[in-house]
């Protein structure tokens, strides 16, 4: 769990110290690891569902699950990328758990996605560019390449990290990634918003 | 075409935050405390997928019957949910299942629809005809579409009917008048337990219970749904299960009870908001998700969701195409004019 981008702990008490209080029940420490990991959780949910109206149930989800599961974080200083993992497999069942029951008619259909919502006006035009047509795209993705190419591409992780995170191997994370980037390839040759199959 | 090399651009895609909305959801983390969530699969057991395909199949039949070829009745449809399910119905009809419900139908044909709740909650949003009447029998007592969005829940305690919109008649099966009218917003509950064969049985029953007449508790407020947890606690960690295993109605279903039944609980106002949330986003009732931040509201009027509740509000009232929104926009705007939500909310019923 090394390598990880996504951890940046402010000053207070080292992620291993809030850990090690956490598990021997102080409530204290539980409200602050909530609160240094609530903004790296709400943009990843953010990013990774693409809606703002789901993000709050799967934040809550992750940080129920987390706090209750410290006793099993090996290394406690690896507190962020040990989240950032949960958050990931977390987003990963909601999405298949939405798929399946929208397929059997037991949701209604999501509405689609809304690029300009999504992306900041203040982002460089070639970023701009990308990140519509990764948001363009994602729908029509499997839910596991969709998560890999988020990953991969927004978060900006590398490969290792794209299969640390998703609890795969290497090589399934290269597949994942080879196909949601071929889709990513054409949606950048036409722009148009229905580009995708 | 190459790609560009991939770089972080996490920070061109951010949700828009404020100090209430992590408040908020840590509320929401606390009041789960240790809860181990277990888990539990979305998928239907394939008998109640297989009987929920053949009652849409089958209802597509009488439907179709309707304008062509008289059909022959169908009969004995059982639906029977492990999950929460939802069939809409040819006609845009729907009968929507709570969690381990069971539903028979019957009788389906043209001119009518009988359906009896043998067990758990069933939600009836019906499409009225003056060709067809629609009656859902429940232990003992027949409610009698107007129609309307009606819920029918039986369970160990006895039936409850609570009306969200439009209107029932419940009356004792068999009795061929004096039934009680329930109006939007009412509810009613035969408040005895039931004398008829136990809810395992699959056979509508039949035999009159030794209940009160249907008027003998009409209130004005949402029944309570007949929650299998007792405590508030207890209900908002099913709530939270059951949203995560993809169950909303189930959810939305303890959050109802808490709301109603604890209403001086701390947790009651966040229940209520969660309520209006899950009927907003999951369940595609803009009707009753208003009802429940309203409530919201009421209950927990200085909580830190106030404003996502009155945000939430003004959705719910475009999506209702009510002539309300342009109202509560603008009271919404002049209280939060640079609030969280104000380019959302400023962008509603225009």
């Amino acid at each position: 769990m090394t390598r990880v981008q996504l951890v940046s702990s402010p000053q207070g008490p080292s992620d291993a110290a809030l850990v090690v209080a956490a598990r021997a029940g102080e409530q204290w420490a539980r409200e602050a690891i909530y609160r240094r990991y609530s903004g790296l959780a709400f943009g990843m949910a953010y990013r990774l569902l693409g809606r703002d109206h789901e993000i709050d149930d799967l934040v809550q989800e992750c940080f129920a699950q987390a706090l209750a599961n410290l006793h099993r974080l090996d290394d406690p200083q690896a507190l962020g990328a040990w989240l950032a993992a949960l958050i990931v497999r977390t987003t990963q069942k909601m999405l298949r758990r939405r798929a399946v029951a929208t397929r059997l008619g037991l949701r209604r259909p999501m509405d689609p996605l809304d690029a300009d919502q999504l992306v900041s006006p203040n982002a460089p035009t070639d970023v701009q560019a990308e990140l519509r047509a990764i948001y363009r795209i994602i729908e029509t993705l499997p839910t596991r390449a969709r998560i890999a190419l988020l990953l991969r591409r927004v978060e900006g992780m590398s490969q290792e990290e794209v299969a640390q995170a998703m609890g795969v191997s290497l090589s399934t994370a290269k597949r994942l990634l080879a196909d949601g980037e071929e889709r990513l390839r054409e949606a950048l040759r036409d722009p148009s918003p229905r580009s995708t199959p | 075409m190459m790609l560009p090399p991939a770089r972080r651009l996490s920070r061109y895609v951010e949700p828009p935050m404020d100090g209430k909305r992590v408040d908020r959801v840590w509320a929401g983390v606390s009041a789960r405390r240790v809860l181990i969530w277990s888990p539990r699969k979305v998928a239907m057991p394939a008998a109640a997928a297989a009987a929920g395909f053949a009652l849409a199949a089958a209802l597509a039949l009488v439907v179709r019957g309707r304008t062509a070829a008289p059909t022959a009745p169908v009969a004995g449809l059982v639906l029977e949910s492990g999950a929460s399910q939802t069939m809409t119905l040819p006609d845009g009809s729907s009968a929507a299942l709570g969690h381990d419900a069971r539903l028979h139908f019957d009788r389906i044909e043209p001119s009518r629809v009988e359906a009896t709740v043998d067990r758990g909650e069933a939600t009836f949003d019906v499409h009225h005809s003056e060709a067809r009447t629609w009656t859902v029998h429940a232990r003992g007592f027949d409610i009698v579409d107007r129609g309307t969005r009606f819920v029918v829940v039986v369970s160990d305690a006895g039936v409850s009917v609570r009306v969200e919109s439009g209107s029932v008649e419940v009356v004792r099966t068999g009795a061929s008048g004096g039934g009680r009218k329930l109006e939007g917003g009412e509810s009613w509950t035969s408040g005895t337990p039931p004398v008829v064969s136990p809810i395992e049985s699959s056979a509508p029953s039949s035999a009159p219970p030794a209940a009160p007449t249907p008027s003998a508790s009409v209130s004005a407020t949402m029944a309570t749904p007949v929650p299998t947890a007792a405590t508030p606690r207890e209900l908002l960690a099913t709530a939270d299960a059951a949203r995560l295993a993809g169950r909303p109605r189930e959810a939305a279903q303890s959050l109802d009870a808490l709301r109603i039944r604890f209403r001086h609980d701390p947790r009651a106002g966040l229940a209520a908001f969660e309520l209006g949330r899950l009927r907003l986003d999951a369940l595609g009732d803009p009707t009753g998700a208003l009802a429940a931040f309203d409530d919201a509201i009421v209950l927990a009027p200085r909580a830190g969701f106030r404003e996502d509740a009155e945000a939430r509000r003004v959705e719910a009232l475009d999506r209702m195409n009510d002539a309300r929104c342009p109202a509560a926009r603008q009271a919404f705007l002049a209280r939060y004019p640079n609030g969280l939500h104000t380019a959302s909310v400023s962008a509603r019923c225009p």
